[in-house]
């Protein structure tokens, strides 16, 4: 537990040095100065916008850059949806996969774009290395580029004033894939297969036992994707285990980069917001309320999965933590990380839209499974998704100075831009949205038999699950209470529903509040402008998202862990 | 719209060229340069063939299920081996909720059913060595019964006891203290018991190879000391000295012991 505390502490320290370096970082790339390598990228990016017939000086309305995304996202979809139903016909197949069926094919093509990566399959048996690599690896680097642009777009019309335009969508996925994720990827790459994360184009190895029984050994580039899939918190595993399998995750050392990489751009980004405001203190003031958020579930969740399961003691199963044992809950946990380790990953990946899981949260004891469920609620603003998290939080922010400038009667302003109806209109549309649909079809499911025939587990644990899946898909988080059989054509279709709704019908909202709110021009300051860059708004903040989210969500959190909790004995 | 869609086709096509497969590649070709034994799954050899890798954990059972005694046994696990998935290992979870019965067993004022599948104050199936016993039925052995239907047959044993789900962990606890010959009721660590998270958990407690290194020496009429002396070489720290929690690979420790007895 001690030795526990020191690899957490080095995760905050990296985090601490890297969320300013990265952050000042991004702001020179989004800001189109002069940035770190320019020799490099520039000749590279020149010739990406000549190919693709892109004008890298003009800039586009909010329309048109929403509808350069959306278009961006119809080809993309399709593109993963035949690669998986055409696999079969393709090379790199070693292992002689056959089509993805038509639903788990859409499923999973939704779930890549939208930065989810719920996964209906096990990658082993299902994915073939070239749909790995063309179909997921791509739309895991290309969903986290799309979602730092709709970021720095809301920056920009936070920023800006008089402004029509908001950047070039095109200019800012490329800068963000050649300058970020790229380079950053390679290097977390190389770190994962001198770790021993496997890296290779082999069929699977078939192997006779000591003691004589079969095993198939898998291959695959399974290292380069693990790389991108925490950096861009896209959380899709290789192989079905995800981040617990051990070629994916095989050390400490991995386990720690794996954490510290999906938490490193969202943290970074209100930095970078800072920069680009030309206030820092207004990115301080995002950034603490991120962190106590952070902060609070993960000191929750730890000791509680340390402490472990109250029912395992009465079979006298010792759960102690000692040198020599892990001890706590180490149902569906690796014992290379141990509980608190798990538990510190499982709600990094909840708190951000990452969703890679290095143990198994099905089987965490009710309230650890219950922060984690409560994370995602928080439409995963802490920190967040590449980019959501930012935009997530920014929307928080906009309610958060309305609701304090009805309370002292003003009209409220947020970075000088005044906070109007219109702006209001589609911030509430944007917290609306997600408890709709997930909620809604959480309760058709537990209503339906076909849909309660997929349930792993019984009781509350069961109304859990079902709820898990649905405000995972639709915060694009994609971790899974994994007892849930979720391959079946209903489950397939309304998580993915879930998925296109908590992406799209959220970025459009954003991108129409940036074009909006550039629009207008900078009220000065004065005496009784409501203060965005202290640590009362980061309290604020953390109630206005805490209260919206506990008076949406609070029902079922009483029923499905609290009452297992409760009737549970735990 | 148009002009919108034929940029993203070219973009979507140099996405996936340069940052789907070049990425890809361009890593395996260093993993396989670099890294060759690394990237290729750390795989480790007996008699000059391949038996596993060292980060995969795997069962050391005969065909029949039952431990073989002269190597150390690994956690339980759920990964599944099988012609539906093609002869590949697929890692995985056993995703049961922390209340299952198929986890926890049947602990009275929890979880406890009677005969006819309505909740029950006390386990009705209990016997005298498992308090939490959780039958299986008579027809389909081995397939536990958490909701009972009413004259559904279970399976007993010749003394009338309910046979039970050998998967929970009360009945890992009590397989486990009878296969390394501790006494009833001894403390068992939690990791020996529960299924991991990839269900190929390389790993085991320093404590669980502890326990169990008296039963290996014996069945090897090896010495205590020389099989603890294993035990500690094969014992992975910490990355970095404190990075992660430690363990055993039992891989390496039981090729090890193989490779003492054949000197």
């Amino acid at each position: 537990m001690a030795q526990n505390v020191i690899d957490i502490v080095v995760l905050v320290g990296l985090l601490a040095v890297s969320t300013p370096l990265l952050g000042t970082y991004m702001a020179r790339v989004f800001t189109n100065k002069r940035a770190p390598g320019d020799r490099v990228f520039l000749p590279v990016e020149r010739l990406a916008y000549r190919v693709c017939g892109v004008d890298p000086e003009s800039e586009q309305r909010w329309t048109v850059y929403a509808l350069s995304l959306l278009a961006f996202s119809l080809v993309a979809v399709v593109v993963l949806y035949a690669l998986q139903r055409l696999q079969g016909h393709l090379p790199v197949n070693p292992d002689h996969l056959a089509a993805v069926p038509p639903a788990l094919s859409f499923n999973t093509a939704v779930s890549f774009l939208t930065n989810t990566n719920w996964q209906n399959y096990a990658g082993e048996d299902t994915m073939t290395q070239l749909t790995q690599m063309a179909g997921l690896v791509t739309e895991m680097f290309a969903s986290a580029a799309v979602g730092i642009a709709v970021a720095v777009a809301l920056i920009r019309g936070l920023t800006r004033a008089r402004a029509t335009t908001l950047g070039n969508f095109w200019v800012d996925l490329t800068r963000i894939l050649t300058r970020v994720l790229v380079p950053l990827s390679v290097v977390l790459a190389v770190i994962f297969i001198a770790q021993g994360a496997v890296e290779n184009l082999h069929a699977t190895t078939m192997v006779t036992t000591l003691t004589g029984l079969h095993q198939g050994i898998p291959g695959g580039p399974a290292a380069s994707q693990e790389a991108i899939k925490q950096l861009g918190t896209n959380g899709g595993g290789y192989y079905g285990a995800n981040a617990a399998h051990p070629f994916e995750n095989p050390t400490g050392l991995t386990n720690l980069v794996s954490n510290w990489a999906l938490l490193a751009i969202p943290f970074a980004l209100t930095w970078t917001f800072g920069v680009m405001a030309g206030n820092r203190r207004q990115g301080y003031a995002v950034l603490g309320a991120m962190a106590a958020l952070f902060v609070t579930a993960l000191v929750i969740v730890a000791p509680l999965e340390a402490a472990g399961n109250a029912h395992f003691a009465q079979a006298h199963v010792t759960q102690a933590t000692t040198a020599a044992s892990p001890g706590g809950n180490m149902e569906g946990k690796e014992v290379r990380f141990g509980p608190v380790l798990s538990a510190a990953f499982g709600s990094s990946s909840t708190s951000t839209s990452t969703g890679s899981v290095d143990s198994a949260h099905d089987s965490y004891t009710p309230l650890a499974g219950g922060v984690l469920l409560f994370n995602m609620m928080l439409g995963e603003v802490s920190p967040g998704g590449d980019g959501s998290g930012l935009y997530g939080m920014l929307v928080f922010a906009l309610l958060a100075v309305f609701v304090a400038g009805l309370m002292v009667g003003r009209t409220p302003e947020y970075l000088g831009k005044k906070v109007q109806a219109a702006e209001m209109k589609l911030v509430v549309l944007y917290l609306l949205l997600v408890p709709l649909v997930a909620l809604t079809f959480s309760a058709i499911s537990v209503v339906m038999h076909t849909s309660l025939a997929s349930l792993g587990n019984p009781g509350p644990h069961g109304l859990t699950e079902v709820a898990y899946a649905f405000v995972s898909a639709s915060n694009n988080n994609g971790s899974a209470f994994a007892g849930l059989s979720a391959n079946t054509d209903w489950y397939n279709t309304t998580l993915g529903i879930c998925m296109l709704v908590g992406r799209f019908a959220l970025m459009v909202p954003v991108l129409a509040i940036a074009g909006s709110l550039g629009r207008k021009q900078r009220v000065p300051v004065s005496p009784g402008t409501f203060p965005t860059g202290t640590p009362l708004f980061s309290v604020l903040l953390i109630g206005i998202a805490v209260i919206v989210v506990g008076l949406t969500y609070f029902p079922v959190l009483a029923l499905g862990p609290i009452v297992e909790h409760l009737a549970g004995k735990f | 719209m148009r002009r919108q869609l034929t940029t993203a086709v070219v973009m979507v096509l140099l996405v996936t060229l340069v940052c789907g497969l070049g990425y890809s590649l361009a890593l395996v070709g260093i993993g396989e340069g670099a890294f060759g034994h690394l990237a290729n799954g750390s795989l480790v050899s007996s008699g000059g063939r391949v038996v596993g890798s060292s980060l995969l954990g795997q069962r050391y059972t005969d065909a029949a299920g039952h431990p073989v005694a002269r190597y150390f046994q690994g956690r339980p696990s759920a990964a599944v081996t099988s012609a539906a998935t093609g002869g590949i290992t697929v890692g995985g979870a056993s995703n049961l909720g922390p209340s299952n019965p198929l986890l926890i067993g049947f602990v009275p004022g929890v979880n406890t059913v009677g005969l006819n599948g309505r909740p029950s104050k006390a386990n009705v199936f209990a016997t005298p060595v498992d308090p939490f016993c959780v039958p299986v039925t008579a027809t389909t052995a081995a397939t536990p019964v958490t909701r009972p239907t009413p004259g559904e047959r279970l399976a007993r044993h010749a003394d009338g006891t309910y046979v039970c789900d050998p998967n929970t962990v009360p009945e890992r606890a009590i397989a486990y203290r009878a296969e390394f010959g501790l006494p009833p009721g001894a403390s068992v660590p939690v990791d020996a018991v529960t299924a991991s998270g990839s269900g190929l958990d390389p790993d085991i407690s320093i404590a669980n190879a502890e326990l169990q290194a008296p039963a290996v020496a014996r069945a090897r009429h090896l010495s205590l000391a020389e099989v603890r002396r294993l035990v500690a070489a094969h014992t992975t720290g910490r990355s970095l000295g404190v990075l992660g929690d430690p363990g055993v690979n039992v891989l390496t420790l039981n090729l090890a012991l193989d490779r003492l007895g054949a000197h």
